[in-house]
């Protein structure tokens, strides 16, 4: 399988790489692939599977390499993430020289398996290493995958926070709870994978853009650290008249965003509208205006960039950071996703939304009696209040790794790191 | 009445246990272990002291045990100094030669060497051993002796080997209360070196790893010289430690578990990780099922990132002197993985460091543990030897009886 895929010479780089790290990073990549004009031409495209089968499916022009042919065998690694890293591990030396004077490296991964929750630490940390810039779009996994890829992607979650420069964890559950009854596997899969893939492209388009209308990895990065947040990246897109509005009001109720406490709590948001030859100036004030008014206490950053392939289509998509003591996934326990969206279900109207849309569609808000309107207002800016201004503290989660007998010792530092703590730990292996 | 062997005495604190060697040098410089005394070590972490009262405990026992072994009492020690606060580095001492078309003598070399050993000047490091590396005279570099050869500048280099001040001070009057005297601080590394390697290795290029139990040190040899030396403050504890962690198991029972017979070869061989180990429980919690898989992995995953750090370090520091051969020394160099590691690592054979040249019971001679303390004796015996070539050897036997009987009498 490997045949293809020499040990690629250090020169061989590209501006941009992009790594689909599992079956879902792959679906992912695949639809990135597939709308990748707005990259940029020196924009390279990986996928790194343990499962033979699911590498072959791989889109032609997107480089493939199988991962861990000892440990895995080519038959994946049964979702354990000790065994995606291992298996990752065995291809250090080519992942090196591949990503070697590379400036961004995009990882996309579902982070609740194997290949994705154990190898995109490791593989983040030599992207880190090798000076690019790490950008993370993680699947986390939902309630019905089990509590042990609930657990894993959380675990793999803090991991890939040590070793990216900027984590965006992309919430499956979100996706899922707004489903209505009877909504299609199919379509649902469809739309989870274009909901990883969208604003990851739109997100990845900006950052290549060098003008005053991109975002540069250091905005990311300075957004990420002084709002000391969990991030998720929305996009919704409309077209017609008034496209600016319906674009802004489906991004506002976006299903990763359904958890508490959605856009109105975000502390930062990076924008990026973009649309057609026809995109005007307008419409992204427009748009920035809108954001801005759905979260006033929010530091909004809002930057536009045309990609001829929308057509007559107006995107909006944005980096939502939310401050790390309000996020959803805080908690140092596995959340099982229930108590922050029954909230939300409790004021759904009777019967749910409305029967599920293509993919690529992002439901309008839903309509809700007065009542429930106000009770999810009250709560969301209650909480703000309560809360008063974003800590400053530049760590996301707080993560208590165990350095046990060296706790009363000076600490052991190289590169960063604390050679006291557990090797497995720092490398984002998870034992349980 | 001459026939007098000077007792030499070795001791090192580690952070798993406290060792004093006393060894018995004859007038043919022959060295002989006739003593030896351990005791667990409870204050001591990656090499340095942090509960000095039970420390002076353990280091007594020590002391007790060697002493009664040997039946000699023990006046001064030659003590094992390792930590994070050691590090090395390349002194340099430059000698203009004023006279024109002189050729270099000796004595230009001593100067040259003793003005490098002047040029350490960072405040609160002391060094502990210095070694004369090679010259460079005017533009010809890394030149071994440059006796007898024209130049107008001469630049001697010294590997110098530093610790903290105060950490060394404080080992001084931990044993100062004991009536014990330290004759020399040395870099435990370089000990452990000089205990198991010949001269051939020394010229080839060899790189002798002592894995202790709270560091790790590491002296890399190269043309007869030594080239870089260093301390990294991670060692088997850390391993156990992040059994402990992954495991949910206290540290005894992880430093259990690496040595048991189904883990040795779990670390062997991956074909012998399938099965689980069963912990056995207390009266504090059930028994555990701990799968050799992972405790390999995480026992694999910390020697490895050990051995790529040192193999870094030496690497960026001594370039030209990549290793030959790699010698294991020190405790951890029983763990069943560590010699495939290193083959991997630093691509060159391994082996385990064995004493040489020093006569004593075998089971401390044919062990890498003990490679260091008695090393700190053949370091003594080298320096002893030395003075009695400068002295022409029957002064030197004169001092050493009234040496003797100075310390017998404070």
């Amino acid at each position: 399988m490997n045949s293809d895929s020499p040990v690629p010479s250090p020169g061989a780089s590209a501006g941009l790489l992009v790594v689909g790290l599992g079956g879902a990073g792959l679906a992912a990549l695949r639809r990135l692939a597939a709308d990748a004009a707005g990259l940029g031409d020196d924009t390279a495209f990986i996928a790194i599977e343990t499962d033979s089968a699911s590498l072959a499916r791989r889109p032609e022009g997107v480089e493939g390499r199988l991962a861990g042919t000892t440990v895995a065998r080519g038959w994946g690694c049964g979702g354990d993430p000790v065994h995606g890293a291992a298996a990752l591990e065995g291809e250090e030396a080519w992942f090196r020289a591949r990503i070697a004077g590379v400036r961004v490296v995009c990882l996309l991964a579902g982070l609740g398996g194997g290949t994705g929750g154990g190898g995109a630490p490791f593989f983040a940390r030599l992207a880190r290493e090798s000076g690019a810039f790490v950008i993370v779009f993680g699947l986390t996994a939902a309630e019905f995958e089990g509590e042990r890829r609930r657990a894993q992607s959380l675990a793999a979650l803090r991991a890939l926070r040590e070793s990216a420069h900027a984590v965006i964890a992309q919430p499956l559950e979100g996706l899922l709870r707004l489903q209505a009854p009877g909504a299609a596997f199919e379509t649902v899969r469809d739309q989870a994978e274009e909901l990883l893939a969208q604003p990851a492209g739109a997100l990845l388009g900006a950052l290549r853009r060098t003008s005053f209308t991109g975002v540069s990895p250091g905005d990311i990065e300075r957004v990420l650290r002084d709002h000391a947040g969990t991030a998720v990246a929305i996009s919704a897109r409309a077209s017609g008249p008034g496209r600016v509005e319906s674009a802004v009001a489906s991004a506002s109720t976006h299903p990763f965003l359904a958890a508490d406490p959605g856009l109105p709590g975000a502390a930062a948001v990076i924008a990026v509208v973009s649309g057609g030859t026809d995109l005007q100036m307008d419409e992204v004030n427009r748009a920035a205006e809108l954001l801005r008014a759905k979260c006033p206490s929010a530091e909004v950053i809002a930057t536009a960039g045309v990609r001829p392939a929308l057509g007559d289509q107006l995107e909006v998509a944005a980096l939502v950071v939310t401050p790390a003591s309000l996020a959803p996934e805080s908690s140092e326990t596995p959340r099982t996703g229930v108590d922050a969206a029954m909230k939300f279900e409790d004021a759904m109207p009777p019967g749910g939304l409305p029967a599920p849309q293509p993919a690529g569609f992002v439901p309008a808000p839903p309509d809700l009696t007065p009542e429930q309107r106000q009770r999810v207002v009250e709560t969301q800016f209650g909480r703000r209040k309560s809360k008063g201004k974003s800590p400053l503290q530049t760590t996301f989660n707080f993560e208590v790794v165990s350095i046990g007998r060296f706790q009363q010792t000076e600490p052991t530092l190289r590169r960063g790191q604390n050679l006291d703590e557990p090797t497995w730990a720092r490398r984002g292996l998870t034992m349980n | 009445m001459f026939d007098y062997s000077p007792i030499l005495v070795g001791l090192e604190i580690g952070t798993s246990k406290i060792c004093a060697v006393v060894a018995e040098l004859n007038s043919l410089n022959e060295l002989t272990v006739t003593g030896i005394g351990q005791e667990p070590s409870r204050g001591v972490r990656k090499g340095e002291l942090v509960d000095v009262p039970k420390t002076a405990e353990d280091v007594r026992k020590a002391l007790v045990l060697a002493e009664k072994m040997a039946n000699v009492e023990i006046n001064a020690v030659y003590l094992a100094v390792t930590g994070g606060h050691v590090s090395s580095t390349v002194l340099r001492g430059i000698l203009p030669i004023a006279t024109a078309h002189r050729k270099i003598t000796k004595q230009d070399i001593e100067d040259a060497v003793g003005l490098a050993r002047q040029s350490n000047a960072e405040p609160g490091f002391e060094v502990i051993d210095s070694v004369r590396q090679d010259f460079d005279l005017d533009d010809r570099a890394s030149v071994p002796d440059p006796t007898g050869q024209v130049g107008s500048v001469l630049t001697a280099h010294v590997h110098a080997i530093r610790a903290r001040s105060s950490r060394l001070e404080t080992m001084r009057q931990l044993l100062g209360e004991m009536q014990l005297g330290v004759e020399k601080p040395v870099f435990g590394g370089l000990a452990a070196a000089l205990a198991v390697l010949n001269p051939e290795q020394k010229e080839k290029g060899v790189l002798v790893i002592d894995l202790g139990a709270g560091t790790t040190d590491y002296t890399l040899f190269g043309g007869g010289i030594l080239r870089h030396s260093g301390v990294l403050a991670v060692g088997g504890d850390h391993l156990a430690n992040d059994l402990g962690c992954a495991f949910d198991i206290s540290l005894e029972e992880s430093r259990n578990l690496v040595r048991d017979p189904a883990v040795a070869l779990a670390l062997r061989d991956e074909k012998e990780a399938r099965a689980n180990i069963i912990l056995p429980g207390g009266p504090a919690r059930p028994s555990k099922n701990l799968p050799l898989e992972k405790i390999r992995k995480v026992a694999i995953l910390r020697a490895e990132e050990t051995l790529e750090i040192i193999a870094e370090e030496v690497g960026q520091a001594a370039p030209m002197w990549r290793p030959r051969e790699v010698v294991l020394c020190g405790g951890g160099a029983r763990l069943a993985c560590i010699e495939n590691l290193a083959r991997q690592v630093f691509r060159a054979p391994v082996s385990l460091g064995k004493v040489r040249n020093v006569s004593g019971p075998a089971d401390v001679l044919n062990n890498p543990e003990f490679a260091a303390p008695v090393g700190l004796v053949r370091y003594a015996a080298m320096r002893m030897a030395k003075t009695r070539v400068a002295d022409g050897g029957i002064v030197s036997r004169i001092t050493s009886v009234f040496r003797r009987n100075q310390h017998r009498t404070t």
